[in-house]
């Protein structure tokens, strides 16, 4: 009976907590817990508000192109923390790593970018949601 | 009960109720916690159908209290939209509750202190000089569950962020945007208080002078406001407001709202503060609070918001969502 109790209450807090993450636009695109990087050459960079955005296109383990959507704080929080307009151009190869989008869509949530220099930019001051 | 969505870590505490000197936890209190930073809001235990319940700025709680010994749960959410909670536990000593809390997500720890509040006394207009440029400090308490009607709650259940207009440029309103961790400028005369929001680019005109709105004023993400001096706290009324969201999370704002700020700045003219009320017993059964906080911060240089819509759109259409999108937006514009 004990275990059944249990189960209950998980159940019922789950579905209680996913009634709100899951309407917040970050928790409804991206998982607080599944992380990745990916490298690739950039295909159109935005850093305008409400968030900066970088389209990368990545060479999968099958030899396809995937275009993957990343994005980031608007342009306030990004030049204090290294990125200005002209850091990042079209035909630059990066590598971003970030929170990775929901349901294996090709999303990142930037955490880190590393640069072909090595240099590397942490628009959040390397924190992650 | 039924009508509000709990945190998950409340719930334990749904085993452990007592009703022993429950009576001296009646009214409002006064709370500031000191959790990465200061925050404010307003904690409030009220008989409803006679039983004790705990808010936290219009947001129900679960709690315990026995032998003087306090312990609550309290929602929030953080700067990344992360639904966590606080716990709280504390004593009551006279007028004054006051403790320790914890953050489980991270084991971060602060202090809490809650005092009784005192009704304002009405004070003649003693009006101060506000003018100037503020950046945010914090954003209040950030309770993420309203004390919701059931009206409120479907919305809430319906929401997707794909509703948020600030995605795509368009102004998120008054209650988000005065949130916002960006900067904003004061400038004051007697007539008029005009708030420049970096934000969206929005400009708030804060009539003094008693003026009403003109027959046909539209409704607008930021409203048509009236203020006055109550002692040295100036005092915003809005109204027609568009249709909006408290927070990410999708907590509506009707047509049919009123917001009250009551805006002080400290002695020493460095920080403002404000309180912000949001009257809209369409959705919610209490009115909603909000305080922010701000620093002054003359060095600080204003950004022209700029905003493009454009990689929204196209990231809608890579993951196959544009129909989707669009098809919602329709239907919202026909109800």
């Amino acid at each position: 009976m004990r275990k059944l109790i249990y189960s209950l209450v998980l159940a019922s807090s789950a579905s209680l907590a996913g009634s709100a993450t899951a309407h917040h636009s970050f928790a409804a695109e991206f998982s607080y817990e599944d992380f990745g990087s990916r490298e690739g050459e950039v295909v159109e960079v935005h850093f305008v508000n409400p968030h900066a955005r970088i389209f990368l296109a990545v060479t999968n383990a099958n030899g396809e192109e995937e275009i993957w959507d990343a994005q980031t704080f608007p342009p306030r929080n990004l030049i204090a923390n290294g990125w200005h307009r002209d850091t990042i151009n079209v035909g630059d190869r990066i590598t971003i790593e970030g929170n990775l989008g929901l349901e294996g869509s090709f999303k990142l949530w930037i955490i880190s970018m590393t640069l072909e220099d090595g240099t590397e930019i942490l628009p959040n001051g390397g924190r992650a949601n | 009960m039924n009508k509000r969505r709990l945190p998950i870590l409340a719930l334990p505490l749904l085993l452990c109720f007592s009703t022993k000197g429950f009576t001296q936890l009646e009214g409002e209190w006064f709370l500031t916690i000191n959790h990465i930073t200061e925050r404010l809001g307003i904690i409030n235990f009220e008989y409803r159908e006679g039983e004790l319940q705990g808010f936290v700025d219009g947001g129900p709680i679960e709690f315990s209290f026995d032998d003087d010994q306090l312990e609550m749960v309290v929602d929030y959410r953080n700067g990344g939209g992360r639904l966590l909670s606080r716990t709280f536990t504390g004593s009551l000593a006279g007028d004054v509750l006051s403790g320790t809390l914890i953050a489980p997500h991270d084991d971060t720890t602060g202090t809490w202190y809650a005092s009784r509040v005192i009704p304002e006394t009405e004070l003649p207009p003693a009006p101060v000089d506000m003018s100037g440029l503020w950046s945010r400090i914090s954003a209040g308490m950030e309770k993420v569950f309203l004390d919701y009607t059931d009206a409120a709650q479907a919305k809430v259940d319906q929401y997707s962020y794909l509703d948020d207009p600030g995605l795509r440029c368009v102004s998120p309103g008054l209650i988000r945007l005065s949130g916002w961790p960006y900067p904003m400028e004061i400038i004051q005369n007697e007539k008029q208080t005009t708030i420049l929001y970096e934000s969206y680019r929005e400009v708030r005109r804060v009539y003094m002078d008693g003026r009403e709105a003109p027959e046909f004023y539209p409704n607008s993400a930021m409203g048509f406001s009236n203020g006055h001096w109550e002692g040295s706290t100036l005092v915003i009324e809005t109204s027609l407001l568009k249709s909006a969201f408290v927070d990410q999370a999708g907590q509506p704002v009707s047509e049919n709202a009123r917001v009250e700020e009551r805006i002080t700045m400290s002695e020493d003219g460095q920080n403002l503060r404000s309180k912000l009320t949001l009257h809209d017993p369409e959705n919610y059964q209490s009115p909603i609070i909000r305080y922010r906080q701000w620093r002054k911060t003359p060095d600080v240089t204003m950004m022209e918001y700029d905003c493009d819509s454009y990689p929204f759109y196209r990231g809608l259409e890579m993951e196959g969502m544009l129909e989707e999108f669009l098809d919602r937006m329709g239907e919202q514009l026909n109800n």
